[in-house]
């Protein structure tokens, strides 16, 4: 999506930015310090020394700035820190920030604000409890990690989904404080992975990233209600629970079960999961169907991610790519191949990470992508980081389009292969290799592209191009002969030094076809003629044409005279004579380089006994040259992460590689995710419960239409608990009002009417849970049945 | 391990190789800022986003965006996805705007850093984005006007403590949606709505589209009360309706969402967005529509653009010169507009001048093309055009062409190019990779120049040379940009938008709605 700022500087007038500066400077009428001073520090000190509430801010305010500057202000502890307990709001947080970053340099004074801390803690303002919890675990001094252990635990069992979702959040940060915590933190962890609000879920996951990315113990029962809870969750949130369930599911899922089953021909419906299904028919007339069935929990994530390819969060997009990319047969790449090509209208290095992630897709799979041609053309205003990357996915989906889309691709690639940028002008020739080099049977195309390139003056482009349609040759030679012809044709247009080089040697590689029954003899005679205006470039060629000619030539002739060869009998031999005069021409030429080759082709070839040498030294078979797609090797890594835009040559801290699908035998029972009993100590409804919606009624928030979001940031006695049950099964225009209403009743209860309200809350709670559970179950009883076309619905429908 | 670890942001405005705003989420970190700029400076420009520096200790993936003349970077010492710190630095930049006023200045951030140090503290905790949704800020971190009031001196206030009431509301409680700040209260309740779509398109030269799309964007500005629940009905043109097959979404290609559009509402019935907005702007959703009928661009149904280019090079006695000729004419927007006639917005919405050109009536504006030159240009002779004023400058040549209101018609421009001679390749140096092929040329011209001055044959063959020595001088496109208001390329309108429930808003309150649409050509490059 357009970020905010571009679209508006879109529609406002364009601003000269420098007026705009020297404005702002001028109203801001702040006397700044050229080193960003403000004041002396003594100044400062009697501002936060003040007791003026006012002074003391703007006191902080300086400092902030300083320290934002990147100037040191540790002379500053005490006087800040002794502000810790200021009951004002601002004060606090200016402190609080202060503290994050010097409590490090100051252990022993910065322990003397932790009982304020402390006290902070039981505030009655949700906002200065999470900040305290923040803050305390974010202090980097070792001697406190009992405590904030302590804080946490206190905290997860905090009524407000802001403060659980701090204290999650500090679960990282102490246990980096002081590893021994950890049983501790992972009791409270998981807790907080069950927790009911999607706002605190997303936190808990990335907690769990980061404290203990193993424990697969404390993600089984919480499974289906991470998935469930996806979509609702901010986007942040998201991600980590992706890069959780990504792994999770190799890990848990084993690779395919494969189920055969015997159908009639119309039963059954095609696509979705099952269009990679195999069809076999046997004597019996009947079907035997390969079927791929996937493991129901990965069904369900797999479904929960389609929608989340309409976020506006293009990581997220990328990462719901990295789960059909890694979890989904590649018939379901389709899915998200629209959501990857739909980044490419967004910032530069939005498009750039797309891209990335495009060619890594299409070194595997590129049909899903072969629709989306057009958007890859390359336009002028594209940086090289950005046009390498297109001509790449272009030369990738090339072999899989339609006519009309190839000729497109190769009429683009040919106007690039035109241009004044070198670069460009490289790239684009050698993709038209790549192109040949993929389907041969498009190489004949390529290569009447590329010969007419040939005749061009521009140096880069002729080389470029003759080192390609070397390699499409030298792929198939036989098949190229004619080619050879049309190259040595070229000769009598072509002036470019290293273009007629390149075409000598071509002709001379492929002197030896047809018993020496070839062009190459008639073209050695022509270059003969012109040898004095040659380049001494493509005079080496044609030395060396000439020798590679005439040992060819030796070859046919010497078996059947092998002893009777006398100066006579060659002579009257076109080519000897050619040979020869060739070697005289050379003999006086400038270059010692050249009359040195002479020489050495000389001698080797006039004694019999050598010739043998001389056959391989000149007519070795040349290996075969490849050239990869550049990106290749993309492919091995997981999608949508840094390592893969970097490449496959460094090796990025931290980066893991997927896991292999685990074996059947070793997958744990799906039993482990079923959801705990409901007994479980419900968080939320411990005082008013405002804070979140049970999971089940959250995953359905997206889809009753008029209704609001549920609150997830639930603040003391403002909830959503009374909604009554009506109002969320089929949402009439009504309910929602009703839902309003009862806010803005509870909002002006007291503490205890809300206790009441709990217990109505509970009840339904359970009356709703065990609705959704038995859904569930009858749900997967038709998956075996329906689950075919079902699943094709809800894929095909993107 | 994966994380945001530091925010460095330095201003190109001033000399100083430090930055203005420096934040670190973790423990400070190995690299400093200023090494980190340094090795951002030596990479080659244009740069990635993404840069890989392995010479550091440890490694650092250097995450970079520019916005107006800041440089913000963020190192990542281990594996992070890179379009998460992508993602989160826009996110970065939208809230210091929001916070600060657009256009982001670095003088705006210095003016206020304990705002900016809130800011970025409650975005990120330890290096995990935490709150950034702009409307969830507001309840956490206060805007400079009410900071402002806070440290005023003429409140005459008892100084000695601030009472604790005088902490504005928003900070006690939190909103129970996430995107939407409570206690929303608006005198004047208002909603505009800005629909932009960016063009692009590849034209061929034989004029042909190779590709056409239109990329949309539906920016809000909500100015309501409480918590209202939205209707927003879009209408997508039925012909790409049909023409694409009617895919689900109701003609919008991949759209993305806000999060706070209900996504089953429009998968159900496309087109319709449901949802209870957040305060203030924010940006709705976004989508795309290809312009070429069913992708096929041999069709003989071509889109219908307001300006037109056609544009030959290599003409003239020494085929040494280009000419551009634009069309520009608005008889092609009419259907679109008068469609608009029927007034969805009630009787209270009679829509206002304020809304830029009668968005019956569009206007074409800010024409201009750009043709891009190759690196032997030496410079332009004889350069005219029939209207407006052209700018050579580097390596591109800027045409603007001013429009009235009603103007339709053509323009011209011609102009002659000089080529660089080839000691001027030497020693501007930068652009002859291949220089050895040069020298060669320039022996043998010279030499048969010298040798075989009257030899026809060789004659021809200079001559032949020198044309293509002027072809490879000649532009090979051009990029066309203009802005029309009132019209939408792909034809896409708003239907309607209600307000459909919520509360907080008054009962006989109706709220004044206006919609604006714009259409801009984005990236629209004529071959030649």
């Amino acid at each position: 999506m357009e970020s905010l700022s571009r679209i508006s500087s879109i529609l406002e007038t364009a601003r000269d930015l420098t007026l705009e500066a020297a404005q702002a400077a001028s109203a801001s009428g702040r006397t700044i310090h050229k080193d960003g001073r403000q004041g002396t520090s003594a100044e400062t000190k009697k501002l936060l020394n003040s007791r003026m509430d006012k002074e003391v801010l703007d006191g902080l305010r300086r400092v902030i700035g300083m320290m934002s500057r990147g100037i040191d202000c540790s002379e500053f502890f005490a006087d800040v820190v002794k502000n810790v307990a200021s009951p004002v709001l601002e004060i606090k947080k200016l402190v609080y920030i202060y503290l994050l970053r010097y409590a490090e340099s100051e252990p022993d004074l910065a322990l003397l604000s932790i009982n304020t801390i402390q006290k902070a803690l039981n505030d009655q303002n949700q906002l200065v409890r999470a900040m305290a919890m923040r803050v305390m675990s974010g202090i980097r001094v070792p001697v406190i990690s009992q405590i904030v252990a302590l804080g946490v635990k206190r905290c997860v069992a905090d009524m407000s989904a802001y403060v659980r979702k701090s204290a999650a959040l500090a679960i990282p940060k102490c246990y980096r404080l002081d590893p021994t915590t950890l049983p501790q933190l992972t009791e409270s962890l998981s807790t907080l992975l069950g927790d009911r609000s999607f706002y605190v879920v997303g936190a808990a996951v990335m907690a769990y990233l980061e404290v203990c990315p193993h424990e697969w113990g404390l993600v089984h029962p919480h499974y289906r209600s991470l998935v469930k809870m996806l979509i609702d969750m901010d986007e942040w949130g998201q991600l980590a629970v992706l890069r959780l369930l990504t792994e999770y599911s190799r890990r848990h899922f084993p690779a395919k079960s494969t189920k055969k089953k015997v159908k009639g021909w119309d039963s059954g419906g095609a696509g979705g999961f099952y269009s990679d299904e195999e069809v076999e028919g046997d004597a019996g007339g009947k079907v035997i169907e390969v079927v791929t069935v996937m493991d129901p929990d990965l069904e369900l994530l797999l479904k929960a991610c389609v929608p989340l390819t309409q976020s506006r969060n293009s990581a997220v997009i990328v990462a719901a790519a990295r789960v059909y990319r890694h979890l989904a047969p590649p018939s379901c790449l389709s899915t998200i191949a629209g959501p990857l090509v739909s980044l490419l209208r967004g910032a530069v290095d939005v498009q750039h990470m797309a891209l990335v992630n495009i060619v890594s897709i299409s070194l595997e799979h590129p049909q899903p992508f072969t629709q989306f041609a057009t958007h890859f053309l390359v336009h002028a205003s594209d940086p090289a980081h950005i046009w390498r990357l297109k001509l790449e996915v272009l030369t990738l989906i090339f072999p899989h389009t339609n006519v009309h889309t190839k000729n497109l691709i190769l009429s683009e690639l040919e106007y690039f292969a035109k241009g004044y940028d070198k670069e460009l002008v490289k790239e684009a020739v050698r993709a038209i290799g790549r192109c040949a080099q993929s389907q041969t049977k498009n190489a004949a195309r390529c290569l009447r592209l590329l010969l007419r390139q040939v005749e061009s003056s521009d140096g880069t482009l002729v080389a470029e191009s003759l080192t390609v349609i070397r390699h499409i040759i030298q792929q198939d030679p036989r098949n190229h002969a004619k080619t050879v012809v049309r190259l040595a044709k070229a000769l009598d247009t072509a002036t470019n030094p290293s273009a007629r080089a390149s075409i000598v040697w071509l002709v001379g590689e492929f002197a030896g076809i047809n018993d020496g029954n070839n062009v190459a003899a008639d073209t050695l005679r022509i270059l003969a003629k012109g040898f004095h205006s040659e380049s001494e470039q493509a005079k080496l060629q044609i030395v060396l044409l000439a020798a590679k000619v005439y040992a060819h030539h030796l070859n046919y002739t010497q078996p059947a005279v092998p002893t009777e060869e006398g100066p006579g009998d060659e002579d009257k031999h076109p080519i000897s004579l050619l040979f020869s005069y060739i070697l005289l021409l050379a003999r006086y030429d400038l270059s010692y380089d050249l009359r040195d080759r002479a020489r050495l082709y000389k001698s080797i070839l006039s004694v019999p006994s050598s010739t043998q040498l001389a056959t391989l030294l000149l007519l070795a078979p040349k290996p075969t040259p490849q050239a990869p797609s550049p990106s290749s090797g993309r492919e091995s890594f997981t999608l949508g992460s840094a390592a893969m835009v970097v490449g496959k040559d460094e090796d990025i801290r931290g980066y893991e590689a997927l896991p292999e699908w685990t074996t059947p035998s070793r997958a744990p029972s799906p039993s482990l995710r079923e959801p705990p009993p409901l007994a479980t100590p419900s968080i939320d409804t411990h005082r008013g419960g405002a804070v979140s919606m049970p999971a089940a009624r959250v995953a359905g928030v997206r889809s009753a239409s008029p209704r609001i979001r549920s609150p997830h940031v639930g603040s003391p006695g403002v909830g959503s608990s009374a909604l009554p049950p009506t109002a969320k099964a089929n949402g009439v225009p009504e309910s929602l009002e009703d839902f309003l209403a009862s806010e803005e009743e509870e909002e002006s209860d007291d503490d205890d009417d809300d206790d009441d309200d709990v217990v109505v809350d509970d009840e339904e709670e359970v009356v709703e849970e065990e609705e959704e559970s038995e859904e569930e179950e009858s749900e997967e009883e038709e998956s075996e049945g329906e689950g075919a076309g079902e699943s094709a619905g809800l894929l095909g429908a993107k | 391990m994966s994380a945001v670890e530091a925010l460095y942001v330095f201003d190109s405005f001033s000399p100083a190789t430090t930055p203005i705003l420096q934040h670190e989420w973790r423990s400070r970190p190995a690299t400093n800022a200023a090494s980190l700029y340094s090795l951002y400076k030596a990479q080659p420009s244009p740069r990635p986003s993404l840069i890989y520096l392995p010479t550091t200790s440890p490694p650092i993936l250097l995450f970079n965006i520019i916005h107006n003349n800041l440089l913000f970077l963020s190192p990542a010492t281990s594996e992070i996805e890179p379009l998460l710190v992508s993602e989160f630095l826009h996110r970065v930049v939208n809230v210091l705007e929001d916070y600060l006023g657009s256009p982001l200045l670095g003088s705006k951030i210095e003016a206020n850093y304990d705002i900016v140090a809130q800011l970025l503290n409650e975005m990120c905790d330890d290096g995990f984005p935490f709150t950034t949704e702009p409307n969830a800020l507001r309840d956490v971190v206060l805007p400079p006007s009410l900071m402002g009031k806070l440290l005023g001196s003429v409140t005459g206030l008892p100084s000695a403590s601030i009472p604790s009431s005088f902490t504005p509301s928003p900070t006690r409680t939190l909103s129970t949606i996430p995107w939407r700040r409570s206690n929303v209260r608006h005198t004047n309740n208002e909603l505009y709505v800005d629909i932009i779509e960016l063009i692009t398109a590849t034209i061929a030269p034989s004029g042909r589209f190779l590709s056409a799309r239109s990329s949309g964007t539906i920016a809000f500005n909500c100015k309501l009360s409480g918590i209202p629940d939205l209707l927003m009905t879009l209408q997508a043109p039925t012909n790409h309706k049909q023409k694409l097959g009617a895919p689900p979404s109701g003609g919008l290609g991949f759209p993305v969402f806000h999060p706070c559009v209900r996504l089953s509402r429009w998968k159900e019935r496309p087109g319709e967005l449901s949802f209870v907005p957040p305060d203030g702007k924010f940006v709705l959703a976004s989508y795309e529509i290809d312009l070429l009928p069913s992708g096929n661009p041999k069709s003989a149904i071509q889109p219908q653009l307001p300006v037109s280019v056609e544009l030959k090079s290599a003409i003239g006695p020494q085929s040494s010169e280009f000419e551009a000729r634009v069309f520009i004419s608005t008889a092609s927007l009419a259907p679109t507009a008068n469609t608009l006639s029927a007034n969805p917005f009630g009787p209270r919405s009679s829509r206002s001048p304020a809304f830029g050109g009668s968005s019956n009536n569009p206007t074409v504006e800010e024409v201009s093309i750009i043709f891009p030159l190759p690196p032997t240009v030496k410079t332009l002779t004889g350069t005219r055009c029939s209207r407006g004023e052209f700018q050579h400058e580097g390596r591109r040549v800027t045409w603007k062409i001013p429009t009235t209101s009603a103007f339709s018609g053509t323009a011209t421009l011609r102009t002659g190019v000089v080529v660089k001679s080839y000691g001027g390749d030497e020693s501007e140096g930068e652009e002859e990779a291949a220089v050895d092929n040069g020298e060669y040329q320039d022996v043998q011209t010279a030499g048969t120049a010298g040798v075989n001055g009257g030899n026809e044959e060789e004659k021809a063959k200079r001559e032949r040379q020198a044309k293509r020595k002027m072809e490879m001088a000649m532009p090979r496109c051009a990029l066309v940009a203009f802005s029309v208001k009132g019209w939408l390329a792909s034809g896409v309108k708003v239907d309607s938008l209600k307000v459909v429930g919520g509360k907080g808003l008054g009962e006989g309150v109706k709220p004044y709605k206006g919609v604006k649409y714009l259409t801009k050509a984005g990236d629209i490059e004529v071959r030649c």
